[in-house]
């Protein structure tokens, strides 16, 4: 079963007021959180930690959202990968899910659409 | 944020001027009413003294009375109604936006929501902006990895018209669809 007060949440997001944002939302939800803007450092901090959620964004800069979900896979199978994209292409989607999203958001979702994305994701870490 | 209050309401401030007025009133009427019957006492004008007091007395009664019932009408309002009308209202400046009614567990059976079919649909659960995927809550085979291309791979057949590197700084386009980004 998880627990809000222990698990840790990863954000990866090249934008820092939407790292801002649901690392707000997510600390009120009783998660803690870990913000990257850099996809090499998060992908660092996976290998080490294997946090069990990681909400990736698509576009960035370094490095697109599907290239680390792929690398995550190999650094961290049992994180699981919520994508969080302004821009829902379809084949994006289809790609990232077909890869093991356990979910895609495009942006701006609800707030509690996250929160619900991130306990199903969580429920099913074992 | 400063919410100043006015010290003295608007009516307040009349009905004070207007005691004053009627104090200094009296108090000018009463003392040339008292110079005028100290004149007529000093020459022996009794009915004369008589008849300034007696009407100086009315005059000062029938103020002191006009007085009491200005005083009184204005004590029946209610003051609780002027200070409402010039309480500063605060509205609040939060605009939150619409929350949109979620439809739980709507399998994609519309073809034309979609420009592509997922491989899939069954395993998909789509919530208007939220995809779920259940295969993915049951668990990821390990063996996953090993059958899955890197993400640039992924990113350059997902996307075969994007001329630049897969990397590269999302288009004004990407930036112009995202509110976030």
């Amino acid at each position: 079963m998880p627990n809000p007060n222990t698990d840790v949440i990863c954000l990866l997001d090249d934008d820092p007021s939407v790292l801002k944002a649901v690392a707000r939302l997510l600390s009120s939800a009783g998660w803690h959180v870990q913000q990257f803007d850099d996809p090499e450092k998060f992908l660092e901090y996976a290998k080490i930690h294997r946090s069990p959620v990681a909400v990736i964004d698509v576009w960035m800069p370094l490095m697109n959202g599907l290239e680390v979900q792929s690398r995550l896979r190999q650094v961290s199978p049992s994180t699981r990968v919520i994508i969080f994209t302004g821009k829902d292409d379809p084949r994006v989607r289809s790609t990232a899910l077909n890869a093991g999203a356990s979910a895609f958001l495009s942006k701006p979702c609800d707030d509690e659409e996250l929160l619900t994305a991130i306990r199903l994701a969580l429920a099913s870490v074992t | 944020m400063k919410i100043s209050f006015p010290k003295y309401l608007p009516g307040e401030l009349l009905i004070k001027k207007r005691d004053a007025l009627s104090i200094i009133s009296s108090m000018i009427i009463g003392f040339l009413a008292g110079l005028c019957g100290s004149y007529l006492l000093k020459n022996h004008f009794w009915l004369l003294t008589i008849a300034v007091l007696g009407i100086v007395s009315i005059l000062l009664c029938v103020g002191g009375a006009v007085d009491l019932v200005l005083s009184r009408s204005t004590a029946d309002e209610p003051p609780t109604a002027t200070i409402r009308e010039n309480m500063p209202r605060i509205t609040s400046q939060w605009d939150y936006r619409t929350r949109k009614t979620s439809r739980s567990h709507a399998v994609i059976d519309n073809p034309s929501a979609e420009t592509c079919d997922p491989p899939s649909p069954d395993s998909f659960v789509i919530n208007d902006n939220v995809w779920f995927n259940d295969n993915s809550l049951a668990g990821v085979a390990p063996t996953f990895v090993d059958r899955q291309p890197d993400g640039e791979e992924l990113m350059r057949n997902v996307i075969p018209e994007t001329t630049g590197p897969v990397c590269a700084t999302p288009t004004a386009d990407d930036t112009a669809v995202s509110t976030y980004d």
